[in-house]
C-alpha cells in the first residue's frame, strides 16, 4: 500500500494543523480470540500517538493544534463520523478489491462543512487518525505455541493492526494526503514502538 | 512430550476464569465509575464511543422532550442512579430496549407504541436499570470469555489426550455451552425483573402492569409469524415463565390501585403516533398481528375512526397477495372509519386513490374531492387535482 496525496508541500509557511480526536480502540485477545477492549492501553496509546505525531510535525515545520472538546458541536461530530466512513471507502477503493469503476483519480472530500473547524479552531488543515490494534494475552500466546506445535498448519492468529489517517484542507474539505494499512505486527502501547507505527503511518506526509 | 503439553493445558485451564466469573461481581454503586485498569473500563470505553455516535445518529428520534420524559420516569423509579443513566429513543419500529454497561439506555419507538400506559413503560425502564445496577453486561462478558477459553483449551486437550471421538465430544461441549449461555441470560433477566418490580412498587406505579406488557407481546407473537421473532424476545427467553414469576410477585399488591398514568404517556407519544403506526404497518407483518397492535393502541375506543382507518391501511398495503384480494377488505374498513367520523380527510384520500387503482373512477373522484375540501391546503393538492381531470 502506498500513501496517496494531492500536495507535496503545505500551501503556506508553518501551517496550523488541527489534530481531531484520535479514533482508537486497543484490545486484548483472550485464549479463544475474543477481543477484550482495554481502556488503559487505549489511553496510553492515544497519548503516545499524539506525542509521536507532534514530533513529525516539528520536522515538517508545521504547528500542532490540540482539539478543543468545548468547541465541539453536533455538526463537528458528524464530520468525524463522515471521515471514518470516507476513510474506509478510500481503503476499499484505492487499496482494496472494491474499486469504484469510474473513480480513477485520488479526489476525495469531506465537503465544505469543514469550514466550521477552520472557524472554530483557527487552523489550516485537520488531521484524522483511525487505529484499531489487538494484542494477544499471555495465555493466548502460550496457547498459540502449543497449537502450532501440535497441529502444524493451524495457527491461531495473533493481533492485527489497522490504521488510516488523512490530512484535510480546511478551506475546501479536500483530502490532500491519505495513508492506511493493515498488518499483523506493530505496537503503540509504549512510546518507542508508537513512534515506529506513527512514522510508518505518516510516510510521505507533506511538508 | 504430550504429558508436558497436557500439563501446560491444565495450567492454562486454571488461568481461564472459572465459569460464572472468578470473583463475585458486586452491584455497581451510585456514581461509581470503573478503574481504568479494569475489564469493565474497556467495556465502558467502547460504549462511550458508541454513545457519542448514537447522539447524532439519524436513527435517534428528534424529540428531546420525550427523552426527558423517559428520564424523569427513570428518576422517579430510582433517584440514586438517576445521574448515572442516560435515556435515548431510537426510531425503530420493533419492541426493544437495551442497557449498556456505561449507563446508556436505549428505547425503540416500537416499544413506546406498544406500552399502554406509563406504568408499563416504567416496568421496562426499571428492568433495564436493573441490568445496569447488577452489572449484567460485565457478568455476561466474563461468562462468555471463560466459556470460550475453556472450549478452546478442551478442544486441544481432548485431541492431545488421544481420546477417540474427541470431535464428537467437542460438539457436545458446544451444545452444552449454548445451553449455559441461555440459562445465564435467563438468570439475568429474572434478576432485572425483580429489581424493576421493586422500583415500580416503590414509585407507586401499578405493579400489575408489569406482566401485562409481556402478555401482550406473547399474544402478538402468537399472531405473527414464527420466523420473524421480535428482537427483544430473542435475547429474553421464556416469556411465559417471566409472566408467571411477575404475577406471583405482584399478587400481594393486587389490591393496591396505584397509578397507571395512561394519559401522560399518550400525550407524549401523540405527536409521533401517525408516523409510528405507518412504520408498523410497513413492516408487513401478518395482518392479525398488526391489527392486534393497533387495537391495543386505540383501546380507549375514543378514536375508533383512526383504528378503522389504519386497519384499512394494513389491507391496502398488502393488496393482492396469493390470489387473495385485500382491497375489498380495506374499503370496508375505510367505510367503517367514515361511519365513525365523517370529516377525517386522510381516509377519503386513501379510499379515493385505491378506487382509482381498481378503476372505480366515479366514486374515486367523489372521495378525492371530499379530501381536498376537508383538508386545508394539503401539500399534495396539485397532484390530487390532476387525478380529477
Amino acid at each position: 500500500m502506498e500513501p496517496k496525496y494531492t500536495i507535496r508541500i503545505f500551501d503556506k509557511e508553518r501551517p496550523q494543523i488541527l489534530l481531531m480526536p484520535v479514533d482508537i480502540e486497543i484490545c486484548e485477545l483472550t485464549i479463544a480470540g475474543m477481543c477484550e477492549p482495554s481502556a488503559s492501553w487505549t489511553q496510553s496509546s492515544k497519548e503516545n500517538i499524539i506525542i509521536s505525531f507532534e514530533e513529525i510535525l516539528n520536522t515538517r515545520n508545521a504547528i500542532l493544534k490540540k482539539y478543543n472538546k468545548n468547541k465541539q458541536n453536533d455538526e463537528i461530530i458528524q464530520l468525524i463520523k463522515l471521515h471514518t466512513q470516507i476513510g474506509q471507502e478510500i481503503i476499499n477503493n484505492e487499496y482494496g478489491t472494491f474499486e469504484l469503476p469510474t473513480k480513477k483519480e485520488f479526489n476525495w472530500t469531506l465537503g465544505k462543512k469543514v469550514k466550521l473547524l477552520k472557524q472554530k479552531n483557527n487552523s489550516d488543515y485537520a488531521i484524522f487518525i483511525f487505529l484499531r490494534d489487538q494484542y494477544s494475552s499471555t495465555e493466548r500466546v502460550i496457547y498459540s505455541i502449543i497449537t502450532a506445535v501440535l497441529f502444524p498448519g493451524i495457527i491461531p492468529i495473533g493481533g492485527s493492526q489497522i490504521a488510516f489517517a488523512s490530512l484535510v484542507d480546511l478551506n475546501n474539505g479536500e483530502i490532500t494526503w491519505f495513508n492506511g494499512y493493515y498488518r499483523s505486527f506493530g505496537d503503540v502501547r509504549d512510546l518507542e514502538n508508537a513512534r515506529n507505527t506513527v512514522n510508518k503511518l505518516f510516510e510521505e506526509f507533506p511538508g | 512430550m504430550k504429558k508436558i503439553f497436557l500439563f501446560i493445558i491444565i495450567f492454562l485451564g486454571s488461568c481461564a476464569t472459572p465459569i460464572g466469573g472468578a470473583k463475585k461481581v458486586e452491584d455497581i454503586k451510585p456514581q461509581e465509575t470503573p478503574s481504568i485498569e479494569s475489564i469493565e473500563a474497556g467495556l465502558w470505553m467502547q460504549m462511550n464511543n458508541y454513545e457519542e455516535k448514537l447522539k447524532t445518529s439519524g436513527s435517534r428520534l428528534k424529540d428531546k422532550d420525550l427523552e426527558k420524559y423517559l428520564k424523569n420516569i427513570l428518576c422517579k423509579l430510582t433517584i440514586e442512579y438517576c445521574k448515572d443513566i442516560r435515556v435515548y429513543v431510537q426510531d425503530i419500529p420493533y419492541f426493544n430496549a437495551f442497557m449498556a454497561p456505561n449507563g446508556m439506555m436505549v428505547v425503540w419507538t416500537g416499544l413506546l407504541l406498544r406500552a399502554q400506559n406509563e406504568a408499563q413503560l416504567a416496568a421496562v425502564i426499571g428492568h433495564e436499570a436493573g441490568h445496569y445496577i447488577k452489572r449484567h453486561s460485565l457478568k455476561s462478558w466474563l461468562d462468555a470469555k471463560s466459556r470460550t477459553d475453556l472450549m478452546a483449551i478442551l478442544a486441544i486437550g481432548l485431541s492431545v489426550g488421544g481420546i477417540p471421538g474427541a470431535g464428537d465430544i467437542f460438539n457436545v461441549t458446544q451444545l452444552l455451552q449454548a445451553g449455559f449461555m441461555a440459562k445465564h441470560s435467563r438468570d439475568n433477566e429474572r434478576e432485572a425483573d425483580k429489581v424493576g418490580l421493586n422500583f415500580l412498587i416503590n414509585a407507586e406505579y401499578d405493579p400489575g402492569e408489569a406482566p401485562k406488557i409481556w402478555e401482550n407481546i406473547i399474544k402478538e407473537m402468537e399472531l405473527g409469524e414464527a420466523n420473524k421473532p421480535l428482537s427483544f424476545l430473542a435475547s429474553h427467553p421464556a416469556p411465559e415463565e417471566r409472566i408467571k414469576n411477575l404475577k406471583k410477585q405482584t399478587k400481594e399488591y393486587e389490591n393496591i390501585k396505584n397509578k397507571k398514568n395512561t394519559k401522560e404517556l399518550k400525550e407524549k407519544i401523540h405527536p409521533h403516533l401517525k408516523k409510528w403506526i405507518k412504520n408498523e404497518i410497513r413492516l408487513k407483518n401478518k395482518p392479525e398481528q398488526t391489527e392486534f397492535v393497533l387495537e391495543k393502541t386505540f383501546e380507549d375506543k375514543k378514536n375508533d375512526y383512526l383504528l378503522k382507518f389504519y386497519k384499512g391501511e394494513i389491507y391496502r398495503l398488502i393488496g393482492v397477495k396469493e390470489e387473495e384480494n385485500n382491497y375489498d377488505k380495506a374499503i370496508d374498513y375505510y367505510d367503517e372509519s367514515i361511519k365513525a367520523k365523517n370529516d377525517f380527510p386522510d381516509v377519503y384520500r386513501e379510499l379515493g386513490l385505491l378506487q382509482l387503482k381498481i378503476e372505480k373512477n366515479e366514486e374515486a373522484k367523489k372521495n378525492l374531492k371530499k379530501y381536498l375540501k376537508l383538508s386545508k391546503n394539503p401539500q399534495d393538492a396539485a397532484i390530487i387535482e390532476s387525478y380529477l381531470n
